[in-house]
């Protein structure tokens, strides 16, 4: 009885009505339901030669407009698609070379005081298996992804409760940077850690932002506020849509300036959710400055035990069509990241590779998995089932069959690269010459690490390609000495050096 | 960045960009000042596009703030002791830093 007055009694005193209020307009937010579909019906059958043009102005990094988008949405012609795709790769390589940035996620509680109808990790699911890890079994999972996999860069998730308040997310963060673990030819440590956390006070965030974390990402599941009340049950804190939407704005109000946002496709209709989107970038880049968000995510909806909304939902998203959603999302805010997780099949990560930039591999979802468990998925204790359980040596193996170099790379936002500065960084092109040198020394750090043999023959091949393209592109896109200073610091990192970056 | 700016005044970011823009012009050196958070130095004010490539040197100017440098070898040593030192300075009297 006790817990659970004290978690009703942190519910109640969660949402701060000024804080949304603020930034609302004549008490409306800024996502209109009939202007969206107003958009999609009025934007059909548009001319291919129309369709050149706003695919132009992608490649010159200019986010769209809604009519703009629309159009896009609204292409029947497959060939044209196959233009329109190709396009969207040419953006992806403009802005971030031919790098993909990989990650993991790290589940670190499961507990939670909402109810959503299409989580298993929802208050009512009895079935799911309730787990917060402590500071020391988050430091062990941190040992494995660092020390065992190699990863670089996490994404800590936390359920919304009292147990995993903000001060618990501080300490959790603060315990994965402390964690260092010898590797086979150096150190192994998380040099980045974002956080997949519920809408916070501004208070809330000040206090993440000093401790350093990379960034903030909240999900708004579905824009369609009609939908959004059906499953987010009434009374629950995660029912209050306003209070949702704005996370960015309080967040970037508190000086985190690293923010990411995504919707849930198979909630609702996936054209919809699009270009609600982009008008969430759009709000973003016109509040504050001109910046967008850092990253955007697309996960789609998977089976989950005691989740009904994933069976019954009718707006489940076709591979087609999802491969459509992700394209248009590429070309319409074209300076964003663009996250593709193992949620999704590897077919579908294949084919979606050439427009994303950061992927997850070696996943476990369950609370505790990356120590105690094998690569068995376990239903009772995750949040969804995966699509793509290969190992990260494996996945990165496939990229650079594909020449794409795996990238390590966490140097921007310990230099200074964040806020509105990535983001002239990346509208013209220039934090793609980074991407494409950091990706060379942290990738020879991985193989030279952790990478079986197979997979180190084929990265080095990789690497000598990428070290010739750079050859060959100075002393036009890089100077001289920049390209001195790179043979430099990869002879150091060969010599077993660690962490050195432009 | 809302925050950041808390933790100076306008008359170091005035004494700042008045030696980024000299410094850029004379020497082609790229400063940017930027607010330390843990291991993040989260970009405040300065060049924002930079422009060489090189890797950028990180210089505490006190515990909160930093600045980020690219091309700070081709600077005289008096030169960077000499802009280090004014930007200290302006910190230390504004804040009592
Ligand atoms: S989606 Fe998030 S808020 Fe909703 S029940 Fe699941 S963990 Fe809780």
């Amino acid at each position: 009885m006790r817990a659970l007055e004290k978690e009703i009694t942190w519910t109640e005193s969660v949402i701060k009505e000024d804080q949304i209020s603020k930034f609302m307009k004549s008490g409306r937010d800024f996502i209109n339901d009939e202007e969206i579909w107003q958009k999609i019906r009025t934007n059909t059958s548009p001319e291919k030669q129309e369709i050149r043009e706003i695919l132009q102005k992608s490649l010159s990094i200019e986010t769209l407009t809604p009519d703009e988008a629309a159009k896009l949405l609204n292409v029947k012609d497959e060939e044209l698609w196959k233009e329109i795709f190709e396009v969207a790769a040419q953006v992806k390589t403009k802005v971030y070379d031919n790098r993909i940035v990989t990650f993991a996620p790290l589940y670190c509680s499961n507990y939670c005081v909402n109810n959503c109808l299409y989580c298993g990790f929802r208050r009512d699911n009895t079935l799911e298996k309730r787990r917060r890890l402590s500071l020391e079994e988050v430091k062990n999972e941190a040992r494995v992804l660092a020390g065992e996999i190699g990863h670089k860069r996490l994404i800590a998730v936390y359920g919304e409760h009292p147990l995993s308040d903000a001060r618990y997310i501080a300490d959790t963060i603060e315990a994965i940077y402390s964690v260092k673990v010898p590797t086979r030819g150096g150190v192994g440590q998380i040099r980045r850690v974002n956080i997949n956390a519920a809408p916070m006070s501004v208070e809330d965030l000040e206090m993440l932002r000093e401790i350093g974390i990379g960034t903030y990402q909240v999900f708004q599941e579905t824009y369609h506020h009609e939908t959004y009340a059906r499953i987010h049950p009434p009374g629950t804190l995660k029912s209050h849509y306003q209070w949702r939407l704005y996370s960015m704005h309080r967040a970037l109000e508190a000086g985190v300036d690293d923010v990411a946002i995504g919707a849930l496709f198979g909630l609702y209709d996936w054209r919809f959710e699009v270009l609600a989107l982009l008008y969430h970038a759009i709000e973003l880049e016109s509040m504050f400055d001109g910046v967008g968000p850092h990253t955007i995510s697309f996960p789609r909806l998977q089976p989950a035990l005691g989740a009904p909304y994933t069976q019954e939902t009718k707006y489940l998203v076709s591979d087609e069509d999802f491969k459509k959603l992700v394209t248009v999302l590429r070309l319409a805010i074209p300076y964003s990241g663009m996250i593709i997780t193992a949620r999704e099949r590897a077919e579908i990560r294949r084919e979606l590779m050439p427009i994303c930039t950061q992927t997850d591999a070696s996943t476990r979802i369950g609370i505790g998995a990356y120590r105690e468990s094998t690569n068995r998925q376990e239903s009772e204790r995750q949040q969804f089932l995966l699509g793509d359980t290969r190992s990260l040596d494996e996945v990165i193996r496939e990229l650079a069959e594909m020449g794409y170099i795996t990238s390590f790379c966490t140097a921007g936002y310990r230099c200074g690269r964040t806020g509105d500065r990535i983001m002239k960084l990346l509208r013209t092109g220039r934090e793609g010459k980074f991407c494409k040198l950091n990706a060379i020394l942290t990738f020879r750090e991985w193989l030279d690490d952790f990478a079986s043999e197979e997979t180190k023959k084929i990265g080095e091949e990789l690497i000598q390609r990428e070290m010739n393209e750079i050859k060959e592109k100075t002393p036009v896109d890089f100077s001289e000495r920049v390209y001195q200073e790179l043979q430099v610091y990869y002879k150091r990192i060969q010599n077993g050096e660690r962490d050195l970056y432009f | 960045m809302a925050n950041a700016t808390s933790t100076f005044n306008e008359s170091f970011l005035a004494a700042f960009l008045e030696i980024a823009e000299a410094v850029k012009s004379e020497f082609g050196v790229y400063l940017q000042v930027a607010e330390i958070l843990g291991k993040r130095w989260s970009f405040v004010a300065g060049e924002p596009e930079g422009s060489t490539f090189l890797p950028s040197k990180r210089l505490m100017l006190n515990e909160h703030l930093g600045l980020i440098a690219e091309n700070w070898e081709v600077l005289p040593r008096e030169k960077q002791e000499e802009i280090l030192s004014v930007l200290r300075e302006k910190l230390a009297v504004t804040r009592g830093m």
